[in-house]
């Protein structure tokens, strides 16, 4: 290792001493970001760790989707959630971590605002084309001063392209398992304005990992993406944005059921159904060359069915209808103030309404927020940037959220940042309105906060429906959100035009996780629960990332998180010797130490990844081979302790490996490659993980844009 | 170190064939494991979806090391019921005995003596047991993921007899064969093979509370 670190030196030495003959290029770093301030700054000038991923990285990659992409990242641990529904058969879709923080706490946006439609927690990244995306930024740690609700661990924007000249491309892409990916892009370019239109549709013949079991183990979809959007500035000073943004997805499911007792089956047939829509619109003005004032409206709507029946008789088996609805008004103003001021006020509205059949009636909540941002520079080489939030409503508590963020610019090639923050995360549908008898096991209740007080139960007990009332009971009150307090401390090193190197250590201190807990004991002895804010828990680590040019046609990107979890209760009763494990041998307890106690589940403690890049400018050639890595994680208790200690407990670190070669003749360009190169698979732990997929695709551009350079 | 271990090895050893002849040897008390003690197990399926047993507790005399009738249930020929993950104690609400019992936190070998400061409890049904209800509470784990129960380690139910005779057990498995079906073995299996106890116990005849 020492000497890997040694030759890497030398390499950046030797580097270095080339790079000054070279001019310098306009690089990664000098990029324009939002998300970090909402605002428009520079890459390296962001305060809070920021990354980006451009529309170079996502062509190299081969990436479809927005999962494709991401999975490539530091840091970003892609998790499918392949649990099935209550019906089976269903895909909650595949999320992302980051920070450890797991998917219900990031928040995904598109053009600056949020994706709705969580299942079981989670916003399926799938869902997402990224055929027409500009560049994605994300940003790391608690931002709830600037986004709100879901910010806790981090926010990642996907931002989609502008008209920037008349375009007409198309491209179709086949690969393994029949998945079939089509794309147009067509973009009008006036001086005044600009119309860009994007359509997509993949589909997929699914896959089977386990032969021996009915059904496959991803049921074959279908999808489609449609986004129009106008750019118009009518005036120098001012700029309107419509977009709309359709989305649908079919999936067909078939499975079998065992009858319970008996060895009779049953198949099962049906389809899940998501529609998705959204509306953009914002108008933005510069008055007086200082005030930049932004009128924005949003409004989404998601739906989701599930439909199943019984493949012999027809019969109904089982249906879920889920709909949720969003629209918010927002106004924000960027003032400057003196030279060295940069101050954003803004505020809003959100109104929010649910009809599902897993909640009785229709379900409402407004929540009205405002936000005001100060961006400081007191000097060339400080950046002091300070914000606040408040988001009120009648669901839960309301809440305020800080941040306050410094960066310090060393020299041209040396910048230090640090961060505080805090996030939420807004109770969940369930957790404030689940009211759910489980006839299957046990005969047991669940309440989401809102439906179920203490009156209610003090009746229900008079009615002889619950026989005890426990003292857990009378603490019913008004969901908290979850908090998170992030700490952030980083730097950024641009040894040279060739090399730049970051590091980030990170520490985020969760607290008022909401679990189920016992509040009452119905007649026949089954628990009545509720939720409650309880849980606290931690996340810590560092993240290394570093970009290395090694000559004209060669550059090397990598990187590594470390990461620590844990339960600070759980913590707790092993310092106090309360939690146990058993030898599976000779089934003895022995005391569980800390350092086997894995912390959280489904996080790997390290992750590294390296990906290499080829460039050959005379002949148009590209490729791209990337290694991805992550070590072992936590799946299952399997020692009844309830936490991850016993070395069964764990899934198996793995490698993939994904390859690309890109061909650009004239207007065409070919790529051909792999995902996962060295067809790992891992039924039990990955479902969603295929194997080898291969893959060719075509692309041409109606529109000649060389011949005009 | 390991001299001052051969030392009091070689002392104890003279010490011990010293005394061979002169005092009986205490009596060594060895653990007994029962295997597949079936708990109520699940004879159907009502129309609600809801898995259901006959009902009956399974009632162990811990002495005798076996199963005691369902009409003996008012006698004090047995000590421990199982019916499902509620284990009764034959005392309060449960029984005519004058038993009872209390979960120990710690390892089951580690546990020779009874701690002058434990706290017996009885049951009182429905409002407490001497072994907790619930997940987390008593000697199991439920995850509501896998729908698995695991018996929680270093969880020992330390029982005072109907007859006032103590006796520690540790419950080890609740699934037939003592190996709880796998996270991916389908709802059926993971019904049709629980409620079936596997538990070692040490009893402890001369009424003492040493093991």
């Amino acid at each position: 290792m020492i000497r890997i670190i040694g030759s890497l030196f030398f390499f950046s030495i030797y580097f270095n001493g080339i790079a000054q003959q070279d001019t310098l290029q306009p690089t990664v770093l000098d990029e324009v970001i939002l998300t970090a301030s909402r605002t428009e700054r520079k890459l390296s000038n962001c305060a809070v760790p920021t990354y980006l991923i451009t529309q170079k990285n996502i062509a190299q990659s081969g990436a479809l989707r927005l999962n494709d992409i991401l999975s490539e990242q530091t840091g970003l641990n892609i998790s499918s959630h392949l649990t099935t529904t209550s019906a089976g058969g269903g895909v909650f879709g595949i999320g992302v971590q980051l920070q450890g923080l797991s998917p219900d706490y990031i928040l995904i946006l598109i053009d600056g605002e949020p994706v709705i439609g969580r299942q079981g927690g989670v916003i399926d990244l799938s869902r997402i084309a990224v055929n027409n995306i500009k560049k994605i930024e994300i940003v790391k740690g608690p931002s709830s001063s600037l986004y709100g609700s879901e910010a806790l661990g981090g926010v990642i924007n996907i931002i989609t392209e502008n008209a920037q000249e008349n375009k007409l491309d198309a491209s179709f892409r086949y690969g393994k398992f029949s998945s079939a990916d089509a794309h147009l892009n067509a973009a009008i370019k006036k001086q005044k304005w600009g119309l860009q239109l994007a359509g997509n549709r993949n589909s997929s013949d699914g896959f089977d990992l386990e032969k021996n079991k009915p059904g496959k183990s991803v049921d074959p979809f279908e999808s489609h993406t449609a986004q129009l959007k106008l750019n118009v500035s009518p005036a120098r000073k001012s700029k309107i944005i419509l977009s709309v943004r359709f989305y649908n997805e079919r999936q067909d499911n078939y499975f079998q059921t065992q009858e319970l007792l008996t060895n009779s089956t049953t198949s099962i047939v049906g389809n899940g159904n998501v529609n998705d829509i959204n509306l953009n619109a914002s108008l933005s003005h510069q008055f007086l060359n200082k005030v930049n004032s932004t009128l924005r409206y949003y409004c989404s709507r998601y739906e989701y069915e599930q439909i199943l029946s019984k493949e012999s008789t027809n019969a109904n088996y089982y249906y879920d209808y889920f709909q949720q609805n969003y629209s918010k008004l927002e106004n924000q103003n960027d003032l400057k103030i003196f030279t060295n001021n940069l101050l954003s006020i803004g505020g809003g509205f959100i109104d929010e309404k649910l009809n599902t059949t897993r909640y009785a009636g229709e379900r409402k909540n407004k929540i009205v927020y405002f936000f005001l941002q100060d961006e400081w520079v007191p000097n060339k080489k400080l950046t002091i940037i300070s914000g606040l939030r408040f988001d009120g409503n009648k669901m839960y508590q309301s809440k305020w959220s800080s941040k306050i963020a410094v960066q310090y610019r060393l020299s041209n090639k040396f910048r230090l940042n640090a961060s505080f923050g805090e996030g939420f995360k807004a109770p969940d549908y369930r957790q404030l309105f689940l009211n759910f008898l489980n006839t299957a096991a046990g005969g047991y209740v669940v309440y989401g906060a809102n439906e179920i007080n203490i009156a209610e139960l003090n009746l229900q007990k008079q009615q002889g429906i619950i026989s005890e009332i426990l003292p857990r009971a009378f603490q019913l009150s008004l969901l908290k959100p979850e908090v998170s307090t992030g700490l952030n401390l980083g730097g950024l090193i641009e040894a040279n035009s060739k090399l730049s190197f970051n590091f980030n250590f990170f520490r985020n201190d969760i607290e008022n996780l909401i679990q189920v807990e016992t509040i009452a004991f119905r007649s026949n002895a089954a628990p009545v629960y509720s939720y409650f804010n309880v849980k606290k828990a931690y996340t810590e680590g560092v993240e290394l990332n570093g970009t290395l040019q090694l000559n004209n046609q060669f550059q090397v990107v990598g990187g590594y998180q470390f990461l620590r979890t844990a339960d600070k209760a759980t913590l707790k009763q092993i310092k106090e010797g309360f939690i146990f494990t058993r030898d599976i041998l000779s089934n003895e307890s022995f005391q569980v130490r800390r350092k086997d106690y894995a912390g959280l589940p489904n996080r790997s403690a390290h992750a590294w990844n390296v990906k290499l890049f080829y460039h050959n400018k005379q002949r148009d050639l590209d490729a791209a081979i990337r290694i991805l890595y992550q070590s072992r994680w936590g799946t299952f208790d399997k020692d009844g302790n309830g936490i991850i200690n016993r070395a069964d407990e764990y899934a198996k670190g793995f490698a993939l490996v994904n390859f690309t070669v890109t061909k650009t003749a004239n207007q065409f360009r070919f790529q051909t490659g792999a995902n996962n190169l060295l067809n790992y698979k891992d039924e039990k732990n990955l479902p969603g993980q295929p194997g080898i997929q291969p893959y060719i695709s075509i692309s041409y551009s109606f529109i000649n844009t060389k011949n005009k350079e | 170190m390991k001299k001052a271990i051969v030392a009091i090895l070689v002392v104890s050893v003279a010490v011990m064939s010293c005394t061979k002849n002169k005092i009986p040897q205490p009596i060594v008390l060895e653990a007994k494991t029962v295997n597949d003690l079936p708990a109520d197990t699940i004879i159907g399926i009502s129309a609600m979806g809801q898995p259901y047993g006959t009902g009956k507790y399974t009632l162990y005399s811990l002495e005798n090391n076996s199963i005691v009738a369902n009409s003996d249930s008012a006698t004090t020929k047995w000590d421990i019921g199982f019916r499902g993950t509620t284990i009764i104690i034959n005392s309060g609400t449960s029984g005519q005995g004058a038993a009872s019992a209390f979960v120990y936190v710690g390892s089951f070998s580690s546990l020779n003596q009874v701690p002058v400061d434990s706290v017996f409890k009885i049951d009182n049904s429905p409002m407490s047991y001497a072994i907790t209800l619930g997940s987390g509470k008593g000697w199991y784990n439920y995850d509501g993921v896998t729908k698995l129960i695991s018996a929680i380690p270093g969880r020992v139910l330390v029982v005072r007899t109907a007859t006032g005779k103590y006796a520690k057990v540790e419950i080890l498995n609740y699934y037939k064969g003592g190996v709880t079906p796998d996270v991916t073995a389908s709802d059926m299996d993971k019904l049709i093979k629980q409620r079936f106890y596997t538990f070692r116990y040490i009893y402890q005849p001369d009424g003492s509370k040493g093991f």
